[in-house]
């Protein structure tokens, strides 16, 4: 129904796509499998047109379609469900799905109305049309996006892009009904999901992306072994010496800094993504908490640091809680944090390097002034410290930091962050992004803290080289629960923890 | 991107600015049969042509120097106070009800506490919408803009029937201020007046705040990015409750300058929507105190000279609105593209 071959696409120096090749057949639901940044949603995008390849061929039913736009994908039936929701929350679901149509004067919403509880009847799954979707949960909207992109017809491809990634278990089983009986239908359905179990118990075939090539392709899934595809997905990662790492051995263990008790904390959504975490971060220690993105990570560096108040339990560094009494309360306990989107949340890209710096409160009140004013000189001499020792590369202190370049604002985060000398850092993805140079950086200055200092810092990282690397202990959240890693466990089996769950 | 070359693109935006805002208003005086050599020279020469016409164009700049300052203060730390013009009234109106009944004191006394009244009776104008946002996350705009309202029927209540009526109750408007609570002019013709010399200190403070102290770095952080600011430390909730209340006090102080210095009196309409025209003031300016202030200058100067215009060259006053709208439409389209450049460069660079 759907060919797709030796599709290469680049985006500036990043490669996502290296020559991938996927058929999508009617009738079958194909599972695309890979880690965060395998090129999983580039692919499906380009089959629904909303990328142009840089080479490689597009088949749609038998005829090559050269310039896919997203409307010729439409035309031709190719439907795809994104993994962050396409919808106005303002308005009604019926007013929704007419968005989504080409054409047309008059809004003819009865019979669009009518299209929307005929689908969703038939995919026995309820659908209110005249809702407003933001009064709508988010697994209600996602049945919302699968409705309005089956409605009216003509649909033969469907793309889903990591459907189950928003949804608590009890929503994810009607939801694979329905699409088991869109397959009987006779539909091309693709999968991309990141959960092997979820892959295996829906796919009839399998495709599984690493650094944007194909590392394995199974007709079969039913044929695949749990652990040789979490093998092919993680161990794959840094060719070489990744299939040998393992977690470190023991070690003798320092006094407590961060005490985290059963830490349970929703996203923005309305989601649990957190369910239960408890664990102890000590002195000297670098402790790494992996996983695959959505499975809470976010918001367990947010509890910690003190930004998103926790639905349960709470975090205690030294003898203060840190948890839901908010950012600057926090800070105050000692515990700094590098967030994992340094451009919208690290820094304040407007604002010169020095101001950067002077953000955190500690610098800030290290500075000297004059009366109420900050004095010039102070602040220009604190940066030019703080860029040297963290080899921040930057015309000068009083550029904007949005003229950085990305390791270089990363670096600056760093600097403000542990100058302020914490009891805790806490560092969310902290090289996401990040060339090699940048990352080795990265992991220097993290580790001189943990060398010179005997500091404790939580390293919260979808990688797991990275955790591997650097981590004194590992942790994974796997659905929202932490899972301690066993001292010298392989990457194998820690793998097998971010995919299944299981050991 | 460097800051010389930063103020270098500024001014280079501000040159065609007003370019192309003067080709708006050429266009316009030729296709309307005027000649605009001569209306240009009889608008500079009513705004700054004499130092007693130069006065009057200060007098005219004074309230909006003010109100553009309280306005910029507040979206510099993302506030969006559309409600200068309540907080302005509302500064009049407590300056007033002080004014009136400050006979017996000395001017000393009781011009600053008339100066106090007012900049409180800002801060209340502001706190509904203030604690609303801060309480409930409702955005400040709508309860800005509905203050202008609740306020503006206010005075006519106070006036009609209120007890800031005037003794002899002919009118809707209040009694003179007392002699001793009035703010002194330097010259009676154009009315040039202590207000002046006030807005200017006020103008240099809330400069010297945003550009050279620790919380004006916060106040400018949590405007900027409040995500990142957060991320911070910065209580961005707490940064953005004190900029609306101390922008709805300097509005009001705006309000007891006019009463004190111009005035002497509240009437209903005591506004004329000058708290909007702070808005175009304050955008104009980029938001930037000294260029908000220079904003101030040429609004007075368009308004001294519009009158003039239309006694001497017989071009309708409303010209000079043309003006202000084509200056304010321009200026918020450059806004939009650089910001967007801005971004382009910064993901290039990343």
């Amino acid at each position: 129904m759907l060919s797709l071959r030796a599709i290469e696409k680049r985006f500036d120096r990043v490669t996502a796509l290296a020559g991938v090749d996927l058929d999508l057949a009617a009738g079958r639901i194909h599972g695309i499998l890979g880690e965060n940044g395998a090129g999983k949603s580039t692919l499906m995008n380009v089959a629904a047109g909303l990328v142009l390849p840089d080479a490689g061929s597009i088949v749609i039913g038998g005829a090559a379609e050269p310039s896919l736009t997203p409307r010729r994908a439409a035309e031709l039936g190719v439907r795809m469900v994104h993994q962050h929701f396409k919808l106005v929350p303002s308005l009604t679901v019926v007013e929704n799905v007419l968005l989504a149509r080409p054409g047309g004067l008059v809004l003819d919403r009865r019979r669009a109305a009518r299209e929307i509880v005929e689908t969703a009847r038939r995919l026995d799954l309820a659908v209110r049309p005249d809702a407003r979707v933001l009064h709508l949960s988010v697994g209600e909207r996602q049945r919302v996006e699968l409705v309005r992109a089956l409605a009216g017809g003509g649909a033969r491809v469907l793309i889903l892009d990591e459907p189950t990634s928003c949804l608590s278990p009890p929503e994810i089983g009607p939801l694979f009904e329905a699409l088991r009986a869109l397959r009987d239908g006779g539909l091309a359905v693709a999968f991309i999901g990141h959960k092997l179990r979820e892959v295996l118990s829906l796919c009839d075939g399998l495709t599984v992306l690493s650094r944007g090539r194909v590392v394995a392709t199974r007709e079969d899934a039913r044929s695949a072994s749990p652990s040789e595809l979490a093998e092919l997905m993680i161990g794959a990662g840094a060719a070489g010496e990744a299939a040998s790492g393992a977690a470190p051995a023991a070690r003798p263990a320092g006094p407590p800094v961060l005490v985290a008790r059963d830490l349970a904390a929703r996203d923005d959504a309305g989601t649990e993504r957190l369910r239960a975490a408890t664990f102890t971060v000590r002195e000297g220690e670098i402790y790494a908490i992996t996983g695959v993105e959505g499975n809470g990570q976010r918001e367990l560096g947010e509890v910690v640091a003190g930004l998103r108040a926790p639905s349960r339990g709470e975090a205690v560094v030294g003898s203060r809680r840190v948890s839901g009494l908010g950012r600057g309360s926090a800070r105050d306990s000692g515990v700094a944090f590098v967030p994992d989107d340094r451009r919208e949340r690290g820094l304040v890209l407007d604002l010169t390097v020095e101001e950067n710096l002077a953000l955190s409160r500690r610098a800030a009140g290290r500075l000297k002034r004059l009366g109420p004013f900050l004095a010039r000189g102070a602040l220009a001499a604190h940066a030019r410290g703080a860029v040297r020792a963290f080899d921040v590369r930057s015309p000068g202190t009083d550029v904007a930091a949005g003229a950085l370049s990305g390791g270089n604002q990363q670096k600056l985060v760093l600097a403000r962050e542990i100058l302020d000398e914490p009891v805790l850092l806490v560092a969310v993805n902290p090289t996401s992004g990040l060339d090699w140079g940048a990352t080795r950086a990265v992991h220097g200055h993290l580790l001189e803290r943990k060398k010179s200092k005997g500091a404790a810092t939580l390293l919260i990282t979808t990688d797991l080289d990275e955790a591997i690397a650097i981590g004194d202990r590992i942790g994974v959240l796997f659905g929202g629960v932490l899972l301690e890693a066993e001292p010298g466990a392989g990457r194998d089996v820690i793998g097998q923890l971010m995919t299944t769950g299981a050991r | 991107m460097t800051r010389a070359r930063g103020l270098g693109r500024e001014l280079v935006q501000a040159a065609v600015l007003v370019a192309a805002a003067a080709a708006t208003v050429l266009v316009l005086l030729v296709a309307f049969g005027h000649d605009p050599l001569v209306a240009a020279s009889v608008l500079f020469r009513a705004a700054f042509g004499t130092p007693g016409n130069f006065a009057v164009t200060l007098v005219k700049a004074t309230p909006l120097l003010v109100l553009g300052t309280a306005v910029a203060i507040a979206f510099r730390a993302a506030v969006w106070n559309v409600g200068a013009d309540g907080q302005f009234l509302a500064g009049a109106i407590a300056a007033t009800a002080v004014g009136v009944a400050a006979g017996p004191l000395p001017s000393l006394v009781a011009i600053p506490l008339v100066l106090a009244a007012a900049a409180a009776g800002g801060a209340l104008a502001a706190s509904p919408p203030a604690v609303l946002r801060l309480a409930r996350g409702t955005p400040e705009v709508i309860g800005t803009i509905m203050m202008n309202f609740v306020i503006g029927f206010l005075l006519g209540y106070l006036l009609e029937e209120g007890p800031l009526r005037e003794a002899a109750g002919t009118f809707p408007q209040s009694d003179p201020l007392a002699p001793s609570a009035r703010l002194p002019r330097f010259d009676e013709a154009s009315r040039l007046h202590a207000g002046l010399p006030v807005a200017i200190l006020l103008a240099l403070a809330a400069h010297l705040f945003l550009s050279r102290t620790l919380g004006g770095l916060r106040h400018r952080a949590a405007g900027l990015n409040a995500r990142a600011a957060e991320a911070a430390g910065i209580p961005v909730r707490r940064v953005a409750f004190l900029a609306l209340l101390v922008s709805g006090s300097i509005a009001g102080l705006a309000g007891a300058i006019e009463v004190a210095a111009i005035t002497r009196r509240l009437f209903t309409g005591f506004s004329g929507g000058i708290g909007y025209t702070a808005i175009a003031v304050a955008l104009l300016g980029r938001l930037s105190i000294p260029a908000v202030a220079a904003a101030a200058l040429f609004f007075g100067a368009l308004d001294v000279g519009a009158a003039s215009l239309q006694r001497a060259a017989h071009v309708p006053p409303t010209l000079a609105l043309v003006v202000q709208g084509t200056l304010l439409a321009l200026s918020a389209l450059f806004a939009e593209s650089g910001r967007r450049a801005a971004r382009r460069r910064a993901e290039a660079a990343a």
